[in-house]
């Protein structure tokens, strides 16, 4: 069993922010991260230069910024690259991580005295005829890939809601990609409505940024379809077809609507949500916002979740962007001391007022964004019944079907009649529609639930697991 | 691409470049190749989410299956094998 004082479960804008503000109250600092660099999704560390793209200037500066910070108190910190966390013991403060980055592979138990979770946010999958086919991905998982040089084809068809999508036509573009279209569901209206929104809290940069980028792709000719639905996509040979549906004002999608456009690739998601793996496992509360459509961790202004000493901050608790992540990220850090006794609670309370007065500005931008992400549950009625819903376990739409007329009544009933959610992933992405897929075949509106946590949170192979 | 940090890797059997510091599933895109694995029905998968998340982009790398190969750093000579999950899942139930 390692020691240490402060554990911090993700090395992204959150994660460093509350090392770098425990490191510097005296405490020592160990960072989990799953990559070989830390920096997380947006701020990514790219020491082996592998990037090809050049980041956005403000995203460049604050990158440098908060590396330069980290530099200063490194002495106190140790990082654990490579890392997965696959259980927690919240009572003991004891983490169980599988790690590659350092001496070897092997399986590695730290105590600590306080934890900060800091995983950040997922990805929101909708499942429609063909996502699971190779060379359809994720629009955060493809933009990694153009950001680091990898462009898989010639041609991309980029689909979905939510400001990532104008972020990775404007990238595929500077890697000299082709875009096909853009067909982002939310309408004109909305989008319109949403951004006024953003104009409100103040955020004229994520704004500026945004149509900086719809100018570039609308100066290059590209269609931008709203108030449209990507609602399939079938391969032909090298290529692949994607059938593109207009949505009426309910959503839903007119068949009479249909373009069909051929790509190479597609990549399609709707938003993110936090990853509340790791708060679920340590037992923290947890309830569904109905303003964002998703499930959050229960956290005060302190970033304190319902079990003592553990704090979770970033897109981890809710969407809100690496800013006001690191703001969130700094709060933990110093209640973390206050917790672990390196600071007293009233030093704490008082350096954090000031970064809770800028949270406050800074949360309206978050769920600004959530809302314009925001794709109504008419979006399901694209899925056949041969549409794979689970994609580990290949369990389709018409076996859910099947499974509530042979009494499945739960979420929990489904899986263990189907095997949805079992798999690899242990239901990551299937986890996130099942409720709505219920409602729809079996037209019962229950409260939304989750599945179960289970260890391994994360694969471990088990000669690791003897280590 | 300069030579010193390319090198080769294997995909059953064939020579394919890598470039330093990229994941397994980084240098199979870069070499168009989009397929890691069939399901036990038969489908063909790739990488989806790119995270280390949803698990699609398992091979068999030096001997070993089911590695999210978006995790997995491409070293000189690396070995990957196409997974066929139906043949993982009997060899096992044979352990």
């Amino acid at each position: 069993m390692q020691r240490t004082d402060l554990i911090v479960i993700g090395g992204g804008p959150a994660g460093i922010s509350a090392a770098v503000e425990a490191a510097k109250q005296g405490a020592f600092v160990s960072i989990i991260d799953e990559n070989r660099n830390l920096g997380g999704k947006v701020l990514h560390n790219d020491e082996q230069g592998i990037a090809k793209l050049p980041a956005e200037p403000v995203e460049d500066k604050t990158k440098k910024e908060l590396f330069a910070e980290l530099k200063q108190v490194e002495n106190q910190i140790d990082i654990y690259p490579e890392s997965e966390v696959w259980d927690i013991d919240a009572s003991d403060l004891k983490v169980t991580f599988s790690s590659r980055g350092r001496d070897g592979s092997q399986s590695i138990n730290l105590q600590g005295k306080s934890i900060v979770i800091a995983t950040g946010a997922l990805e929101r999958a909708i499942p429609f005829p063909g996502w699971e086919q190779p060379g359809v991905f994720s629009i955060g998982g493809l933009n990694s890939l153009v950001k680091r040089g990898v462009l898989p084809g010639k041609s991309f068809l980029v689909a979905g809601s939510g400001p990532l999508l104008l972020l990775l036509a404007n990238n595929l573009l500077k890697a000299g990609a082709e875009v096909s279209a853009v067909v982002q569901t939310p309408s004109n209206f909305a989008l319109f409505r949403n951004s006024w929104k953003l104009m409100r809290s103040f955020s004229f940069d994520k704004l500026l940024l945004g149509f900086k980028y719809l100018l570039k792709i609308r100066s290059k000719g590209i269609p931008v379809y709203n108030g449209y639905a990507l609602a399939e996509v079938k391969t032909n040979g090298d290529k692949k077809e994607a059938s593109v549906l207009k949505l009426d004002a309910e959503g839903k999608a007119i068949n009479s609507s249909k373009k069909q456009i051929e790509i190479d690739n597609a990549a399609v998601s709707y938003g993110l949500m936090p990853n509340i793996i790791l708060t679920r496992l340590c037992g923290c509360k947890h309830f569904y916002d109905r303003q964002r459509y998703y499930w959050r961790v229960d956290s005060d202004q302190n970033m304190q979740t319902s079990v003592s000493k553990i704090f979770a901050a970033g897109d981890g608790v809710a969407i809100k962007g690496y800013l006001a992540s690191m703001v969130e990220g700094r709060i933990a850090g110093l209640q973390a001391c206050a917790a672990m006794g390196h600071l007293d609670q009233n030093t704490a309370d008082f350096r954090c007022r000031p970064l809770q007065g800028k949270m406050q500005k800074l949360s309206a931008v978050g769920l600004a964004m959530d809302k314009l992400s925001r794709t109504g549950e008419n979006i399901f009625d694209l899925i056949s019944d041969q549409t794979v819903i689970c994609r580990c376990e290949e369990v389709t739409m018409s076996d859910i079907r099947r499974a509530v007329e042979n009494g499945a009544k739960d979420i929990e009933d489904i899986k263990r009649q189907t095997r949805l959610g079992m798999g690899h992933c242990q239901g990551r992405f299937c986890g996130q529609v099942v409720n709505e897929l219920l409602a729809k075949v079996s037209a019962e509106n229950k409260e939304p639930q989750l599945f179960t946590p289970r260890i391994p949170a994360k694969p471990i192979s088990f000669k690791d697991l003897g280590s | 691409m300069d030579q010193e940090d390319s090198f080769d890797i294997f995909i059953d059997g064939r020579a394919i470049k890598a470039r330093k510091g990229q994941t397994i599933a980084e240098v199979l895109l870069s070499n168009s190749i989009e397929t890691c694995r069939r399901t036990r029905k038969g489908q063909e998968r790739g990488v989806y989410c790119g995270m280390g998340v949803c698990h699609e982009c398992r091979m068999i790398v030096d001997k070993v299956p089911n590695v999210r190969t978006c995790m997995t750093y491409a070293q000189p000579g690396t070995e990957l094998e196409t997974q066929d999950d139906a043949r993982i899942d009997l060899s096992y139930a044979k352990d």
